[in-house]
């Protein structure tokens, strides 16, 4: 046998280092668990905000748009400022459509 | 019985663990920590530096786990982990003392670190002997030996050296020289 083949390969290895090293793996296991659990539930909420949007955009009658146009088919003209921009408003509330013939103030 | 565990190969123990298995790291430790322990001990020559750079290389190993590439050589990684930050704390302590990293020699302790209560035999008088032996050498002669020792390819010590592998062959040479000659004188 050489006699550098009799120098040890392996030591034994203090209690202790076993110890601190098992439970930072310990440590580390759970922390990886933590932020898998974070990112579940991060993407799972945007995930849902994001069907409520698509399902809300379809199950809820649309605000039709107030188009320019159409508020300026009522002569608001000779109304005071703040009239003009509570017909506007009201306009937007109740989802009016203007320029729908039927429609008359 | 061995568990189905411990005939499974070290990158499919990393991926276990990574997955969830606590156990698959414990199996992973048990079976590479007795050869770090011995390369770190032999290669610091301090049971005090050894302990500090064998619990940080593992700390280290950890972190970097999810990183790790299997090629079949996660040994040849967690010796140049160990090695790296032994040498990171050398070059530390050099810059405090200005003492050239060659020459630095290791206080003198005993090759067996963790200090068995008995120690007569040959081999282990003999081992103290080589050890001692190689504290004499320089650092990176010391390293290939030690390394080569953990049968570790020439070619992974010349990557975790950053040097080639005709380095490495040369460092050796050099080494088992020395080493020859420093147990003759004292066979004389």
């Amino acid at each position: 046998m050489k006699r550098y083949e009799t120098l040890p390969k392996e030591l034994p290895v203090p209690d202790f280092l076993n110890e601190k090293i098992l439970r930072a793996a310990a440590d580390f296991s759970a922390r990886r668990r933590q932020k898998a659990l974070h990112r579940r539930i991060v993407f799972g909420g945007a995930a849902a905000a994001a069907a409520m949007l698509i399902f809300s955009f379809f199950a809820f009658p649309q605000r039709r748009e107030i188009k320019p146009q159409a508020v300026m088919r009522q002569d608001v003209s000779g109304w005071s400022a703040i009239d003009q921009e509570s017909f506007v408003l009201c306009a937007e509330l109740n989802s009016c459509n203007l320029w729908d013939e039927e429609f008359s103030i | 019985m061995t568990s189905p565990l411990e005939n499974m190969d070290d990158g499919a123990l990393i991926a276990s663990f990574l997955r969830g298995g606590e156990a698959a790291f414990e199996v992973l430790y048990r079976r590479h920590r007795g050869a770090l322990y011995a390369f770190l001990t032999h290669l610091a020559g301090d049971s005090a530096e050894a302990d500090e750079v064998f619990s940080e290389t593992w700390l280290r190993t950890l972190e970097k786990l999810p990183k790790y590439r299997d090629d079949g050589k996660f040994d040849a990684w967690l010796f140049r982990i160990g090695r790296n930050y032994y040498l990171d704390r050398c070059r530390a302590r050099q810059r405090r003392r200005n003492v050239s990293l060659d020459n630095e020699m290791p206080p003198s302790v005993p090759a067996n670190a963790s200090s068995e209560p008995q120690m007569q035999s040959e081999a282990k008088e003999t081992g103290e002997l080589i050890s001692a032996a190689l504290r004499k050498l320089p650092a990176e002669q010391r390293e290939v030996f030690l390394l080569r020792q953990q049968d570790v390819a020439f070619k992974e010590i010349a990557a975790i050296q950053r040097t080639s592998v005709n380095t490495v062959l040369s460092r050796m040479q050099y080494a088992l020289r020395a080493l020859r000659r420093e147990l003759a004188e004292i066979d004389h």
